[in-house]
Parts: C-alpha cells; structure tokens; sequence
C-alpha cells in the first residue's frame, strides 16, 4: 500500500515537475483575412480567410522544439492541413546550431526570414518564386522546404556566417516535399554564406546559395517527366531596416534530364523596396522571369514558366505589434495577356 | 505667484520627472554579468547576443506596447516606436532564431520572471530595483 502511495506521489510530482519544466512553451497565431480582386479573362472578386498558421516553441537546455501547422486553402474552399516545420534543434556550441526535421531551407533570403508569417512581410505575400500562387494551386521553384538536418555556423570572429542543409530533395512536383519516403536515393545539399553588416551597416545581408539535388521521374499520365540533375545558384541582398526595406534577389535553375544531354534553365529574380513615413511604409515590386524553355518539371508541376514579369506597388500600416493593414496592386505581364490583380489584407500575429 | 500657476509648474515638473524616470537593468546573480556596455545591451535586446558568458541562453523580459518598460526601451536604444520593437521580436522568435521571451508590465513581474529561469534579462525601475532579492542584480552599465 505504502509502495502505491509513493508511486502515486511520484507520478504526481513528476506531472507537477513536467509541467514546470515546460511552463515556457508557448504557442502564437498567424494568418491573413483578404479582400482580393483578379481580372483576367473575367473579373472575380472574394472575401478571403484562407489560412491559419499555428507555432509552437519550446525550448529546454540546449534543445529546442519547433512546431508550425498550416490550416490553408490551395486553389479551392478545402481547407488542408499542413505540417510547415517539425524541428529539434540543438545549441552544440554558441557558433553551432544544429537542428533536425521538416525545415525552411536556408535559401536566399526569403525563405527563412518571414518563413510563412505575413505579418512581417512588407508586400502582401512571397514573390511568386517562393510560394507559387496559392489561388492558381501551384507552389513556387525555389526549393524553400526540405526534410533532413541543417548546420548553422556562426563565425565568432567577423560577421560571416554558413549554413548547411541536407535534405530529401525535391519531390515528383513542387507540391510535394517527401517527409516520409524520398522519391530517390540521392540527398539534396544547399550551402548558404552570408555576411551580415555591422554598425554604420547594421541591416545589410548579403549571401549566395548553392542547391544541388536529383529530381525523381513521374511516371503519372499526364505530368510524367524523366528524372533530372538540378542545380541552383543563388544571390540575395538586404537592407532592412525600421526606416528601409530593400531586398533583391536572384536565382538561376538549371535542369539537366537524366540519359540525355538535354538542358532547362530558367533566371528568376525579384526586387522590392518601401521606406516608412511614419507607421505607414509605400513599397513596389518587381519580379522577372525567364526560362529557356517549358521545363517539363516546373510545368507539369503546374508553375507557368513562360516569360513574364509582375509588378505590383502597395502600402502596409504598421497598426499594432500584432495587426498589419496592408493595400496592394499587381500586374503580371507575360507574352499572351496580362493580369490585374488588387489584394486589401490584413495580416496578424498573436 | 498665482496658485494656478504654481500648480501647473508643480505638475509639470511630476511629469518630467516621470518622463526621466529611468530603468536599470536586472538579472539573476548566477548570470555573472558584471557590466554592460550600451552597444552590449543592444546586442542582447537586438538578439545578436545569445548567450551570456556563462554560457546561459538569454531570455528577454518584454512587455506589451503599453508597459513603461518597453516605451523607454525601444527610443532609447533604437530609436524606434514599442510596436516596431516588439515586431522584430516576434519576428525572431517565430523564425527560431529567438528563445521565446516572457512577458511582464510591470516591476513585481519582471522580478518574479528574472528569477523563474537562468538567463532571464530585463528592465525595472530604479524604484522599483531598490530592494531586489538576494538573487537578483542590477547590472551597471555606461
């Protein structure tokens, strides 16, 4: 009896101790509510809550716990349920991160420095190279997630600093991001160098990427493509700022299909930059494109890779630290026609 | 001296008073930090140090765009408004660059969450730093 009551205390106090010790994990909301306008062939316009974003953190010693689940819509009403990142990281050293799971690739600047909170965006979303366009249900080309572990180094003499990603790779399409079984046997690396500016350049980045990765064939009617070699090369700079938001960047896909000689290559790139009056910050974007050819990857995937360039222009209110209100207008300018499209969002974080 | 006079002086002088009211900062004395630099005060509340020289992870005290704390904080060291402050926060954290910081409005919590966790770094009045307990230390700086 007395044996039960002392396990019964145990488990008691171990439940009060686990408690404790996780009385620092925290969980915080993202996600956007838009008014969207599109003119294309027709005009449509929607009242939009397509996404919802769940964070969790923990951190214990020298481990720390990422979670980040996505309720959104992907060219359609369905809500489907994402898992954005699933991370343990370990601090081996004050220079040395090293972190395990589903990530945000450290590639080019983008994808690691909002990871998928708007709120911190200036313009209402990621440049198409990014995210695709969820309203046409199609992903962007950068390889900006990735399942596998990640080294971060942080010199401690100077301000460079390399990251090192070894990943699945890339899926049969750029949708899929292979968290349970890769497609091939063969690993993706990415290797990100950056300097980060000091003093009178507090708020400069600049970095360049090198993605090299096999992409599995797709033998599915109708999407089939053969297996390719890809490589990515990749520049960025920042300047960010209270009073500044400049960014540029540039990446360059080259496809080779396996068996053949046969070469796709495409130039992506965008720039955008708003400087803040205030809680008010006027901004502009343009982003470019150009491909040698139909890559059949990109293509079947769904990412219309012709030519074409987007120009949009906006302004975000800073209405809280939680709340941003932001107007946006955009022009896509390919070879066939153009589209129009205005977005009213707001973008919060709690 | 008209008395209305001299009670609007009075007043004012509370508020600039109020308004000099300064902040000092606090952590546990098993953090070991013996002074700080104001470049090295922005670098903890900027998240570009890390970790202390003990080797603890720094964790922020902050407060809601309203707290004294954070409206003293963030022109004095950045020479920008709470809310672009505790943005950037929030951005670091949610990019896991960040631990998570606790929050705290007023002096009674900042202490209470200075002594909850090694590392735990924040701001309290100098009123209200009179009488720390015998863990905590105030940490001179220049």
């Amino acid at each position: 009896m007395i044996h039960a009551r002392a396990v019964m205390f145990a488990t008691g106090l171990a439940l009060v101790s686990d408690q404790v010790a996780r009385a620092d994990a925290t969980i915080n909301f993202f996600g956007d509510l838009d008014y969207h306008v599109v003119k294309q062939d027709t005009t449509n316009n929607s009242f939009q809550a397509s996404s919802l974003d769940i964070y969790a953190m923990d951190t214990e010693r020298n481990f720390t716990f990422i979670g980040e689940l996505i309720a959104q819509t992907l060219g359609g009403n369905d809500f489907g349920v994402d898992a954005d990142r699933l991370e343990v990281g370990y601090k081996a050293a004050p220079w040395l991160h090293l972190s395990a799971g589903r990530i945000r690739t450290s590639i080019g600047y983008y994808a690691d420095a909002y990871q998928t909170g708007k709120f911190f965006m200036t313009p209402v979303s990621w440049p198409e190279m990014y995210e695709g366009s969820p309203l046409d249900g199609f992903d962007g080309i950068v390889p900006a997630h990735g399942v596998g572990v990640h080294a971060d180094v942080a010199r401690e003499l100077g301000n460079d600093n390399g990251k090192f990603d070894l990943l699945n790779g890339r899926g049969v399409d750029l949708g899929e991001i292979a968290a349970f079984q890769d497609g091939n046997n063969g690993k993706a690396i990415n290797f990100r160098l950056r300097y980060h500016g000091e003093g009178d350049l507090e708020g400069l980045i600049v970095g360049g990427n090198v993605y090299v990765d096999d992409i599995p064939a797709d033998a599915t009617t109708g999407v089939e493509h053969v297996a390719m070699h890809e490589l990515v090369l990749g520049g960025h700079a920042a300047y960010v700022t209270p009073m500044v938001h400049a960014v540029a960047e540039l990446f360059w896909f080259r496809h080779r299909e396996h068996g053949t000689e046969v070469l796709h290559t495409t130039l992506a790139g965008f720039g955008e930059a708003g400087y803040a009056f205030g809680d008010f910050m006027p901004y502009a974007r343009v982003e470019v494109l150009q491909a040698s050819d139909m890559d059949p990857y990109f293509t079947t995937s769904g990412f219309l890779n012709g030519d074409h360039q987007i120009t949009s222009a906006g302004v975000k209110y800073a209405a809280s630290a939680s709340v941003a209100l932001k107007l946006q207008a955009s022009v896509d300018h390919n070879t066939t026609q153009n589209g129009y499209e205005a977005i009213t969002q707001a973008a919060f974080a709690f | 001296m008209p008395r209305g006079l001299i009670t609007a002086g009075l007043v004012v002088a509370m508020l600039a008073r109020s308004a000099d009211a300064g902040f000092v900062l606090v952590t546990r004395v098993d953090t070991k930090v013996a002074k700080l630099s104001k470049d090295a005060i922005k670098a903890v509340f900027s998240n570009r140090t890390k970790t202390w020289s003990n080797g603890d992870t720094v964790v922020l005290v902050v407060g809601s765009e309203d707290s004294p704390a954070m409206q003293w904080l963030a022109p004095t060291f950045f020479n920008v408004s709470t809310k672009t402050y505790l943005t950037k926060v929030k951005q670091d954290v949610f990019k896991g660059d960040m631990r998570h910081p606790l929050f705290a409005d007023d002096d009674a919590t900042t202490l209470k969450r200075i002594e909850s966790t090694a590392g735990v770094v924040g701001w309290v009045t100098e009123a209200g730093a009179k009488k720390l307990p015998r863990d905590l230390a105030v940490v001179p700086s220049d």
